[in-house]
């Protein structure tokens, strides 16, 4: 049987920077200090208005084609997890794939997940490759979500930067992609949702009123709301669930793993994970601080990072876990053979 | 006057039995993405709203060349030909296409099932909506080796095939239930 790697992971961060000093400007309640002590969180990037998803993955697949040993004409399949397509149709991974100049034999098609995105992504390339249907895969995940996020909803904008990574999935390589786990919890989606906009609810003067909430933050019903205490607490209940079926599946124990790479959500929601689950920090990888948390891009962000700052074990195991609007939730064990740097 | 809406659900399984199901020919043709979009409502365009767009002449081109292509390319890939598959299930683009296709591959319309007249073009559900139209009421049980093309925006081609049962392809409901999430209603905050 064909296995699954990964061969290489780069990311685009647009240029624009939103500190916390603006921020605080905005919101004469809060600090830079509280903002900081909150949500761990010092900048976001933040793409230009007529900067989208598929111009940021655009930016990140070069990046990849440019710096890893791959030849377009052996790309296969071209996934991109986003939910801020340009288009309604078609899948911006079509324009993609145009844009790329990549070859007519090659699969191209668009998934909506956030959070849990990248495990997601892992996994259908991982299929592709393991079934026989592809050799080489590339996996771009993208999203502007401060698009659409109300510039006076402190909730969401203190805490979501946009970006978009890509990465080569092979099936050859050293950093194996090995068992997974996901779950849903449908049935909680209103804790992470755009209300309207969109065939369900579509745009009308009703849905651009902009109200304030009981907490003060304001934001119509084209905007993104987040419950943010139903977030935590489902993060809580499920993350250390996940890791721990995830575990049993590989037959592996908490001491097997060299790294931990959650989906970087925010400061609080991390730094609690890290102390319930009693992972010692130098396991416990948490990239945030200047980009916020981009959604389908916090944890390819985070593994290229371990990667550019030889945190990445040279032989051992890596868990990967996301989790959040949906709500769904994925876990996957990365193992890195001898031999990597 | 050509599109329909409609939604189906496939219930795969692992099974022992030996089937060629789901070998893959894909073909995407991202150049070709301007020929059927709807370029509002995404963060491309994201104010104004306007109409679905189809280049027909483009299309039907892309069609022409892409899924003849795609069919045969499956049928060297899988060592299997014209005569090895009982029913061939086709996107449901228009009924000259399908008729330029059935020309194009010597495909005899017998073997080409059609739900168009009756439901539309009904896009990503057209193929299982033409194979429930077609066998959805049969009484008798028929194993039915069935080759699946599907090929339209994106620009985007795949075929798949599949030895189908036709006992379990279900009839067709109609329904006009719908799912209320109160969001206009409960417009609070």
């Amino acid at each position: 049987m064909n296995n699954a790697y990964i061969r290489n992971v780069e990311y685009y961060l647009p240029e624009t920077i939103l500190g916390n000093a603006e921020l605080a400007q905005l919101y004469p309640e809060w600090t830079e200090e509280r903002i900081v002590s909150k949500t761990g969180i010092r900048t976001r990037h933040i793409a230009d208005s007529d900067e989208t998803s598929l111009d940021m993955a655009e930016k990140a697949c070069r990046v990849l084609f440019e710096r890893s040993a791959l030849e377009k004409q052996d790309v296969d399949f071209l996934i991109l997890m986003t939910e801020t397509p340009d288009y309604l149709l078609p899948a911006s991974a079509c324009v993609l794939h145009g844009k790329l100049d990549l070859p007519e034999d090659c699969g191209a098609f668009d998934v909506n997940l956030g959070c849990s995105a990248y495990v997601y992504g892992l996994i259908l390339a991982k299929s592709l490759i393991v079934s026989g249907m592809a050799h080489n895969v590339v996996l771009a995940t993208a999203d502007t979500y401060t698009k659409l996020i109300n510039p006076m909803d402190k909730s969401t904008r203190t805490l979501f930067g946009d970006a978009a990574t890509a990465t080569w999935i092979s099936d050859t390589g050293l950093i194996e992609i090995g068992e997974s786990v996901f779950g849903t919890r449908g049935k909680a989606y209103e804790s992470l949702i755009v209300p309207a906009g969109l065939f369900r609810t579509p745009s009308c003067d009703e849905t651009k009123v902009v109200r304030v909430d009981e907490n003060g933050y304001s934001r119509c019903q084209e905007n993104i709301f987040m419950d943010g205490a139903d977030i935590l607490s489902f993060s809580i209940d499920v993350v250390p669930k996940t890791v721990s079926q995830l575990l049993k599946k590989a037959e592996l124990k908490d001491e097997d793993i060299a790294l931990y790479i959650f989906h970087q959500a925010n400061g609080f929601m991390l730094s609690y994970l890290q102390k319930k689950m009693k992972i010692n920090r130098e396991r416990f990888v948490e990239s945030f601080s200047d980009t916020g948390n981009t959604v389908s891009s916090t944890i390819p962000i985070a593994l290229k990072r371990c990667m550019e700052d030889g945190k990445l074990p040279s032989k051992g195991n890596i868990v990967l876990c996301g989790f959040g609007v949906g709500l769904s939730w994925g876990g996957v064990r990365l193992s890195i053979k001898d031999g990597v740097q | 006057m050509l599109l329909g809406d409609a939604g189906t659900a496939t219930l795969l399984e692992k099974t022992d039995d030996r089937c060629d199901v789901m070998t893959f020919g894909g073909a995407t043709y991202g150049e070709g993405f301007r020929s059927v979009y709807n370029c509002y409502g995404g963060f491309r365009h994201h104010a104004a709203k306007g109409a679905e767009r189809m280049d027909d002449i483009e299309v039907f081109n892309f069609i022409l060349t892409y899924a003849p292509q795609a069919i045969r390319e499956f049928w060297t890939h899988t060592g299997t030909g014209l005569e090895d598959y009982d029913c061939y299930a086709l996107h449901q683009a228009s009924l000259f296409t399908l008729k330029q296709l059935s020309r194009k591959l010597k495909i005899g319309m017998d073997k080409i099932p059609l739900s168009l007249a009756r439901y539309g073009n009904t896009g990503p559900a057209s193929i299982p909506v033409t194979l429930v139209h077609a066998f959805g009421e049969h009484a008798e049980k028929k194993q039915m080796r069935t080759l699946m093309c599907g090929f339209g925006v994106g620009l985007s081609v795949s075929a798949a095939s599949a030895m189908l049962d036709t006992a379990d392809i279900l009839p067709m409901v109609e329904t006009e239930e719908y799912f209320d999430d109160g969001i206009l209603e409960g417009a609070t905050g």
